[in-house]
Parts: structure tokens; C-alpha cells; sequence
């Protein structure tokens, strides 16, 4: 009875899980189509020729990353904006990040003078060029890319912040998309982007050539995955307040709130997620006529690569669950707490019952359906059926998620691209989700029974810098 | 419940393949429609340039495009839309002919605020200055974008009239940033001045800071030599934003006389104004104001010392002199900073920094 009644519970929560997402789904189309139908036409002309469109400081944190980095900076720097600069702060590198970025830009050595406004580890120097005025190259003591990325914006000059990963490339009008929000609304105070798996991309110079889906599978069962979990419910999930990661591959917001919070938090093993929760948590703080939005632009993208191998996967999911946890833990007062409107009500209890416990429960449910089999209650076939529904349900997501991208001008760019998707939506549910899932319970283990807070092993591979 | 589940999968697994069948249809779908409005823009766009110097007529286009009227509707916007504003006459000919105008019109009053936006936008393109009045009423539209929208329109359709209805519909106080109010008046050119002069010396209807700084400034965008003596007065202004946008205007005209204005709002009480002001006197080139700019390298704000130092660089020889000698010789330390820090990114290498 015990195992029928715990059986039912984990296959509720788990119909429970697809219904939201699906419904974040729902809401994420309505939202896309009243955003698209809100656009005017040259509109983003105007803003790139206006003088009129807030500047930007585009901060890019680095450790260690001279095989990309220059690669990136020319990305950088093509981006199409009435005025932006670009922050590289090299966070203690140990290798010739800041040397080849030196040689590359013809930088020097300048006095550069800005208020210290939030605590960083101390700053060694801070180089500009002649040649290219809106670069800025800051080399710092070894702190954590949290603290990189408080130095940048402490040394940056504009009142717009898009703080991004040093092997993000960003596409040429994204800028123009991200600041629209915070010209139409000056209650805007944060926004994400769509963040897509770069894997399978062709710069060339730093520009974007082609768009095609990744080419190994692990990489392609991820981009499903951005697709699903990311893209299209964080939209439904901005409508309800309850946007609670703004990735840190592509974070737009202000710079004078940014340094009210004081910035992000070193201290933490995700502070992109530490971070966007406090930002909620800001805005539920500041209520009345001015209370601050925070916003999900659906056509702001930028590329990210995503781990190849199985190792670099299975640490980066392992510290995204362990950051989720902690930052979780560290917030737990919002939760149910009316004082954070849906944030409070929706948000976080979504937060902790389908992001950081999902693991375990879908993982129970597994050993629960073995256990049935193992008792010869179940016959092979009901066994097989429970393990269809659990990998329909997934499909029923996936697939409503790349019908919905086909839509958007985001859509595959050749028709073998979308074959592919369709492919790895079916792939991603048999195998991949279940690996996935092991990593995930493994970071929950180390957690809270290993007290683990270290951030693990990352990888470059400058994947998509191939130029033809 | 456990037989319930075999058909949960089967239903389940119908709508996954259904909906893959529908990601690929929609894809050809999409492509077949926008190939045929790319083959209709092609064939438009050989026609046009005869087409606009009269070469040929009105019919030949139409008979060209006759058939699909929503294929025809998509590809002269699209046309409409690559080509500027001023370039277009003879396009609304074009328009009219299939009454997409008049549909449009009617549209400005759809219950849905996409559609109204939608028509605002398109009786921009479609250079239809008989929609002019359905425009103006726009402008009282619930819906922002659907407001921005129409006066875009009415600025492309170039209608004078309109200008007074805008402001007052866009300068509503504290509904809009500055930026965007000008953005709509700007587009207007020459034809906006004569009103925008009107609006800053009568300020009856219009007491609102924000829409005589909207004023001011798209003055200055407009670089209105003529403005100069209805916005002088506005440096005396008791609202801190009407003397920015004074002062940015005046710097942007330039010419004679301006100068010894801007030089008194560097001793101004708000930052923002001396700010602007030191930008302005470097943008108007004022050898005069050396001192006083070498004076504001010291200022407590960051920005009026970071453009004093620029306007200093930008002033030839005698400033970036004045610069090297703040640098060594100013009383204030962060004066001394500002200057090193400008001039070493500012020199050209092979000096020492």
C-alpha cells in the first residue's frame, strides 16, 4: 500500500511538472505574440541610429580564456549601437588572456579614474587603445567571476550593464533588442535574453555566418533542452514575476541598481542565480507606482558554448544544482511570503518543488517503478507503459517548444536543421534526461551531504570559431 | 489507473507526432508565402524606377500585381518601406488604387491595439496624406505604441498641423522619456521649427517642463539657427531639465553670440547643466572658455570633469596645452587625474603619456 500510495504521489508530481511547464509554455506564446506584434516597424533602425538610446558597458569576465578571447572582443566590438563599450576584466589569468588581447588591439597602459563603488580584489591595470576607443581591458588579483564582474562595472562608464560569458557570441542587433524595454519603460530595471547553445555556429571575423544546430549529439540534446526549459517557460515565467535565473551568460540590466545591491555575490557556486533571485527580491522591496519590472526580451540572442563531453556536462549540471539549492536555502524567507507577490507565491515554491527537488523525485520514481517489477506486481508490459508516459510527456514538451521556435525568425535556418531537432527531441527523452538527472541527483548529494561548494571543471573548445 | 495509462500514451504520443507534422508544415509554409511576396518585391522593384520618374503608368504596376491582394499589400509595404520618406510620392497613387488606404483608416479604430498599431504604422508607408486627420486622432490613442506610431506616420506624411497635437499628446507630464517625444518631432525637419518656436515663447498651453524641453532639444537636433532667441531665455528657467535641454540645443546651433551664454551655466547649481555646458562649449569650439574649462577640470561631479578634459582636447592646440598644463599644474588632484587620464588615450603614441 505504502508503494502504491508513494507510486501515485511521484506519477501526480510528475504529470504535475508537465502541465506547468506546459502551461509556461502556453503563456510563454502569448507573450511572444503580443511582443511581436508590438514592434513598430523600424523600430530597431531608429534606436540604432538614435542618439537618444541609453549606452551600454558590455562586461565581459575572463579566466584564463586567450584561445577565445579575442574572438569574442571582435564580436564585441561589431555589435550594432549608437555607443557601447567593452569591459574585459581578466580575473588573475594565469595564461596570456590579457598579453593577446594587448597584442590584438594595440592597448597601453592609461590612468583610467572611476569610483570604487563595490569591494573587488585588487586591480592591477587597466589598458585602452587609440585605435579602438570603446575597449577597455582590466587585469585584476584572482577573485571568482563575480568579483570580475564587479571590478568591470566599477571601471564601466555607461548607465547600461549586459554582462556576458567571455565564449558568448552575441548576434549583431542584440543590443538593439535588449535596451527597447528600458526606452519604452523607465520602471524596467533587468532583462534576460535567449540563451542558445553556440555549439555548431559560424563566425567568421565575429560575425555570425550561419546559425546551424550543434553537430555532436550532446551538445544537440542541450540545445533541446535551452529550447524547453529555458527559452520559451522563462518567458511565461517573466509574465508571472517569477523569473528566478537570469542566466549570466547574458544579463542586461541597470547599472545604478546593480550597485544598490551591491552587485554580485562572490560567495556563491551560481551567482547568476543568487543574483536574480535578490533582484526579485529587490523589486518586491521597492513597491508603489515605480516598482521595478523585470523583463524577458524573446529576441535578444546570444550564443553560449555548451559542455561536448560527458565530464564537463556532468560538473556543469552537478554545480547548477548545488547553486540552486544554495541559493534557495540562502532565500527560503520568500517563499509563500505574500510581501513577494507572485514571486513569493508561484515563484519560489516553483522553484524549489520542480527545479531543485524534480531530480529526486523523478529519479524515486524510476527506482519506485523497478521495485513494483522486482515484486512481480507489474508485469513487463505495465512497466513499459509507465516509462512511455514518462518519456511522452517529455516529448509533448520538447516538440511543443520546436514547433514554437519554428514560428519566430530564431526558426532552424535549413530544413535539416529542424530534421535534427526533431530527432533530438526524441533522443534527448530516451537516455539523455535520465543521464541528466544522475548529475543532478549527484549535485543534490553533494550538497547537502557533501557541503561541496567549489565550482568544478570547465571547458573551451572555441567550437564555433571556425572561419570559412 | 494503470490501464488508463496505455491510452494517456497513445493520445499523448499522436499529439507529439502531430505536432512535429506541424513544425515542418509551418516552415514550408512560411517559406512558399514569403518566396511568392519576394518574387511580387522583385518584380516591383524593376517596375519602380520607371514607375517614379513617370516612364510608366499607374496600371502597368497594378496589372503587374493584380491576382493575390494580400501578396500586393505585402510587397508594396515592403518596397514602401526600403525607400525614404521624402522619395516615395507617387507611391500612395499605388495604395489608393487597391483601397488599402481606406482600409487602414478603418482599422485606426479596431478594438485590438495590434491592429490599430499595425495601421498606424502602414498609413505611414503608404504616404497617404488624406489620412492625415485619422492620425492626428491616433495621437489620443489609449495605447502608447499605438501614439508613437502615428506621429512616426505623421512625421513621414510631413503634415505641419500636426506638430502642436503631438506635443501635446505626447508631453503629457511624465509619460514619456524626452528622448522619445523628439524622436517624433525631429523627422519633421524644417517644417517643424516655426511651431516649435511658437510652442517655447507663448508656454501658455504648455506649462509642462517636459514638453518645452522636448522643444528645446528637437530645436537643437534641428540645428534651428533661427531658435536662438526664443531658447536663450530657457538658461534662466527654474527647471533644472529645461536648462539641459537649453544648453544642449545652443551648443548643437552654435554660432555667434551662443557662447557667452553657455559660459555662464558652467557655474550653474546643477550638475547636469554644467555638464552639458562644457560639452556644448567644446562642440562650439569657444577658445574663450579655456579657463573656465580648465576651471572645471576640478568640478565634484566626474562627468563635468571628464568633459571639460574632452572639450580642452577637442580645442586644437591651445586646449590640449591647457590640458598638459592642468596635468602637472592644477591645484586640484582630481583635476590632475582627469587631464593624465584624457590625454593618455587621447595623444597619439609617441608622445609620453
Amino acid at each position: 500500500v505504502i508503494l502504491d500510495v508513494a507510486l501515485a504521489a511521484v506519477v501526480a508530481y510528475y504529470v504535475a511538472l508537465h502541465v506547468v511547464y506546459g502551461v509556461l509554455i502556453a503563456i510563454g506564446a502569448t507573450q511572444l505574440r503580443s511582443y511581436r506584434q508590438g514592434i513598430r516597424f523600424g523600430e530597431f533602425q531608429a534606436i540604432a541610429s538614435s542618439p537618444y538610446s541609453l549606452p551600454f558597458s558590455v562586461i565581459v569576465p575572463a579566466y584564463n580564456e586567450a584561445r577565445i578571447i579575442v574572438g569574442t572582443v571582435e564580436n564585441l566590438l561589431l555589435l550594432r549601437y549608437p555607443q557601447h563599450e567593452v569591459v574585459v576584466v581578466s580575473d588573475g589569468s594565469t595564461d596570456a588572456t590579457v598579453q593577446v588581447l594587448i597584442d590584438r588591439f594595440n592597448l597601453r597602459r592609461v590612468p583610467r579614474i572611476f569610483a570604487r563603488r563595490l569591494d573587488t580584489a585588487p586591480i592591477r591595470g587597466v589598458y585602452e587603445s587609440p585605435d579602438v576607443p570603446n575597449l577597455v581591458v582590466v587585469d585584476k588579483d584572482n577573485g571568482q567571476r563575480a568579483d570580475a564582474i564587479n571590478a568591470g562595472v566599477n571601471v564601466s562608464r555607461w548607465p547600461m550593464l549586459c554582462i556576458i560569458d567571455a565564449d558568448c557570441v552575441l548576434e549583431e542587433d542584440v543590443l538593439l533588442h535588449a535596451v527597447r524595454p528600458f526606452l519604452r519603460d523607465r520602471r524596467v530595471v533587468a532583462a534576460g535574453g535567449v540563451v542558445r547553445p553556440a555549439n555548431g555556429l559560424v563566425v567568421d571575423a565575429g560575425r555570425i555566418v550561419h546559425t546551424g544546430v550543434p553537430r555532436r549529439m550532446l551538445p544537440l540534446v542541450q540545445a533541446i533542452e535551452y529550447l524547453r526549459s529555458f527559452q520559451w517557460a522563462r518567458l511565461g515565467l517573466a509574465r508571472l514575476q517569477s523569473m528566478l535565473c537570469i542566466s549570466g551568460a547574458f544579463m542586461i540590466l541597470r547599472k545604478d541598481v546593480f550597485v544598490e545591491m551591491g552587485g554580485v555575490d562572490p560567495n556563491t557556486i551560481t551567482d547568476d542565480i543568487e543574483f536574480t533571485v535578490r533582484l526579485n527580491r529587490y523589486v518586491h522591496e521597492h513597491p508603489g507606482p515605480e516598482k521595478p519590472v523585470i523583463r524577458y526580451v524573446p529576441d535578444a540572442v546570444c550564443y553560449t558554448e555548451v559542455p561536448e563531453t560527458h565530464r564537463v556536462y556532468a560538473s556543469q549540471r552537478n554545480r547548477w544544482q548545488r547553486g540552486t539549492l544554495q541559493t534557495l536555502f540562502r532565500h527560503w524567507r520568500m517563499t509563500f511570503n505574500p510581501r513577494y507577490g507572485a514571486t513569493g507565491l508561484f515563484g519560489m515554491p516553483f522553484f524549489f518543488v520542480f527545479e531543485a527537488f524534480s531530480a529526486l523525485v523523478e529519479g524515486a520514481g524510476y527506482v519506485l517503478i523497478g521495485t513494483m517489477l522486482w515484486l512481480g506486481r507489474w508485469t513487463l508490459a505495465d512497466v513499459g507503459w509507465m516509462l512511455g508516459l514518462y518519456v511522452v510527456l517529455g516529448l509533448v514538451l520538447s516538440m511543443s517548444a520546436v514547433l514554437l521556435q519554428e514560428t519566430t525568425r530564431l526558426r532552424a535556418e535549413r530544413t535539416a536543421d529542424l530534421a535534427r531537432l526533431l530527432a533530438a527531441a526524441v533522443i534527448e527523452t530516451i537516455g539523455y534526461h535520465q543521464l541528466h538527472l544522475v548529475w543532478r541527483i549527484a549535485g543534490t548529494f553533494d550538497y547537502l551531504v557533501r557541503r561541496r561548494k567549489d565550482l568544478g571543471l570547465m571547458e573551451r573548445y572555441g567550437s564555433y570559431q571556425r572561419s570559412e | 489507473l494503470l490501464h488508463l495509462v496505455p491510452i494517456v500514451v497513445l493520445t499523448l504520443l499522436a499529439v507529439v507526432i502531430a505536432m512535429a507534422v506541424a513544425a515542418i508544415v509551418v516552415r514550408l509554409v512560411v517559406d512558399f508565402r514569403n518566396a511568392r511576396v519576394d518574387r511580387a518585391c522583385a518584380r516591383l522593384r524593376e517596375l519602380l524606377h520607371d514607375y517614379l520618374r513617370a516612364a510608366i503608368s499607374e496600371d502597368r504596376i497594378v496589372a503587374e500585381l493584380a491576382g493575390d491582394r494580400a501578396t500586393a499589400r505585402e510587397a508594396l509595404l515592403r518596397v514602401a518601406g526600403e525607400l525614404p520618406a521624402a522619395t516615395r510620392d507617387g507611391f500612395d497613387a499605388l495604395f489608393r488604387h487597391f483601397g488599402f488606404d481606406v482600409e487602414e483608416q478603418q482599422a485606426l479604430a479596431d478594438p485590438h491595439w495590434a491592429r490599430r498599431l499595425r495601421a498606424a504604422t502602414r498609413l505611414g508607408l503608404m504616404g497617404v496624406r488624406a489620412a492625415a486627420p485619422a492620425l492626428v486622432g491616433a495621437l489620443n490613442d489609449e495605447m502608447l505604441d499605438v501614439r508613437l506610431a502615428a506621429a512616426q506616420s505623421l512625421a513621414s506624411l510631413r503634415v505641419p498641423e500636426a506638430i502642436e497635437p503631438l506635443l501635446r499628446a505626447l508631453a503629457l507630464p511624465g509619460s514619456l522619456p524626452l528622448g522619445l517625444v523628439t524622436e517624433r518631432l525631429v523627422p519633421f525637419g524644417p517644417l517643424a521649427v516655426a511651431p516649435l518656436e511658437r510652442v517655447l515663447q507663448q508656454r501658455s498651453w504648455l506649462a509642462s517642463p517636459a514638453a518645452i524641453a522636448a522643444a528645446a532639444e528637437a530645436l537643437g537636433m534641428l540645428q534651428a539657427s533661427s531658435a536662438v532667441p526664443a531658447l536663450l531665455p530657457l538658461l534662466g528657467d527654474s527647471r533644472a531639465q529645461v536648462r539641459v535641454c537649453a544648453v544642449r540645443a545652443l551648443g548643437r546651433i552654435g554660432g555667434d553670440g551662443v557662447a557667452p551664454a553657455l559660459r555662464t551655466a558652467v557655474d550653474d547649481g546643477e550638475w547636469q547643466v554644467r555638464n552639458a555646458a562644457v560639452q556644448a562649449l567644446g562642440r562650439v569650439r569657444d577658445a574663450e572658455a579655456i579657463p573656465l574649462l580648465q576651471a572645471a577640470l576640478g568640478d565634484g561631479a566626474w562627468w563635468v570633469r571628464y568633459n571639460a578634459a574632452q572639450a580642452l582636447a577637442a580645442l586644437g592646440a591651445a586646449g590640449t596645452a591647457a590640458l598638459v598644463g592642468s596635468a602637472d599644474g592644477h591645484a586640484d588632484r582630481y583635476a590632475r587625474d582627469m587631464s593624465r587620464y584624457v590625454l593618455g588615450v587621447a595623444l597619439p603614441r609617441e608622445l609620453p603619456a
